[in-house]
């Protein structure tokens, strides 16, 4: 493996789900944020908002680095995924729990989104609530479940390192563990 | 019933085992290396082994092993001894000789040994997960670790324990949970015939590694 590799992580969510506190939090480069400030409905849930993508770098020494993207979940942004899409190896949906619209923004997300969390390993990370409601875990794990996407959820404050980490051992796993072992050597593919 | 000897390094040799079998045998051993009790490799010229791998195929088996445990491989493992394992050689049922214990007595004239081949027993399954509990976020690392490899290949036990390091028990433990939740389908494999038999699971180490570095830089261990 050479020290030029680059593999890329996604962080996708509705407005205000965490992805660029997430990849603020990860980041060992400053990171790239294309907020600007709100200016329309927006405004009066936050002050900021990415109006392109957020883009931070994890470096891995000799194996490289691990590249990390956030892009909004809105159907709308979902062309700037052809961007990310190669040698992406797994996808984080960002969900807000404290919103009483949380389980409409993964809706939307998950369907905007929908062959990518599909054939990549994904974690779907609730975020803003350290206790949801398990009507909100359910409806989530609901939403998954008829569209036949196999993802776990965790509950994470996207501003903790410690607990992005878990969320990244489970990641991980996945990608440790998904490859079919069917697939010739070199040529990994994901289902 | 005599135990596979526990010496430092377990040395195998192979008898009647075609050059790329033997080479496909090593390669396994590294594969499965960090999930055994201890180190194994295949015996040197003139090394005495403890293990004797023995074609049933091609070859009886031979009169004089000195104290080598002998174990059988066939293509139609059925035909021989129980505890015949599968030529080529499946990385599962490796594991299972070589953590547990062999059937052979030492020096018996024909090959018993090794873990019996689990078709042999009861009726083998592949699983698969359908979706992930959203109960299972406080679960035990190992469960998830089980869960990560029948996210999107079905595997049997077996398999899951070779990909994951993960005892079979826990496995069984976690399947258990899983089929209560109706979050798993399985499907039955046949064994019988070699063409049919499960296909030993590939661990990839480029993945395995690059998890390696990730968890060094975070702070997760592996
Ligand atoms: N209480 C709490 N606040 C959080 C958490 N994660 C993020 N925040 C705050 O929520 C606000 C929105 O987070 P962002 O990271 O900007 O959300 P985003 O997904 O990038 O939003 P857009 O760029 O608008 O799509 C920020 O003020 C964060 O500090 C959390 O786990 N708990
Ligand atoms: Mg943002």
């Amino acid at each position: 493996m050479s020290g030029s590799e680059s593999y890329k992580l996604l962080f996708i969510g509705e407005p205000g789900a965490g992805k660029t506190t997430c990849i603020e939090s990860l980041s060992d480069i400053a990171p790239l944020v294309t907020d600007v400030r709100c200016t329309d409905e927006l405004a009066r849930l936050k002050e900021n908002t990415t109006v392109a993508f957020d883009y931070g770098e994890l470096s891995l020494g000799d194996q490289g680095r691990l590249l990390l993207y956030g892009l909004p979940g809105q159907s709308r942004f979902r062309f700037m995924f052809d961007v990310v899409r190669e040698n992406l190896l797994g996808v984080i949906v960002l969900v807000d729990a404290a919103s009483s619209l949380a389980l409409d923004g993964l809706r939307e997300t998950l369907d905007a989104y929908e062959s990518a969390i599909r054939e990549l390993p994904c974690v779907v990370a609730l975020n803003k609530n350290g206790k949801p409601p398990s009507a909100l875990l359910e409806g989530c794990e609901a939403l998954l479940r008829e569209r036949g996407m196999v993802a776990p959820i965790l509950v994470a404050d996207a501003r903790r390192r410690e607990e992005l980490v878990r969320m990244f051992d489970l990641l991980f796993m996945m990608i440790e563990n998904g490859v079919d072992p069917k697939t010739p050597t070199g040529e990994a593919t994901w289902h | 019933m005599t135990a596979i000897p526990h010496p430092a390094v377990l040395r195998i040799a192979c008898h009647g085992l075609a050059d790329e079998e033997v080479a496909a045998l090593r390669r396994l051993l590294g594969l499965i290396q960090s999930h055994l009790p201890q180190p194994c490799t295949l015996a040197e010229r003139g090394e005495a082994p403890d293990v004797l791998m023995v074609n049933l195929d091609t070859n009886p088996a031979p009169e004089n092993t000195g104290s080598a445990a002998v174990v059988g491989c066939s293509l139609k493992p059925k035909q021989h001894p129980q505890g015949t394992m599968y030529r080529p050689i499946r990385a599962y049922q490796l594991l299972s000789l070589l953590t547990g214990f062999v059937g052979a007595s030492k020096g018996a004239p024909t090959p018993t040994a090794a873990a019996p081949a689990p078709s042999e027993q009861r009726p083998v399954w592949r699983y698969r997960l359908r979706v992930w509990p959203a109960q299972a976020m406080d679960w035990q690392p190992k469960w998830w670790m089980v869960m990560s490899t029948i996210r999107s290949v079905p595997r049997t036990t077996e398999e899951i324990s070779v990909q994951t390091g993960v005892a079979v028990d826990v496995i069984e433990q976690c399947i258990a949970e899983l089929e209560k939740l109706g979050a798993i389908e399985r499907e039955s494999v046949q064994v019988e015939t070699h063409e049919s038999a499960p296909t030993p699971p590939v661990v990839d180490q480029r993945w395995r590694a690059l998890t390696r570095r990730v968890g060094q830089i975070l702070g997760f261990a592996r």
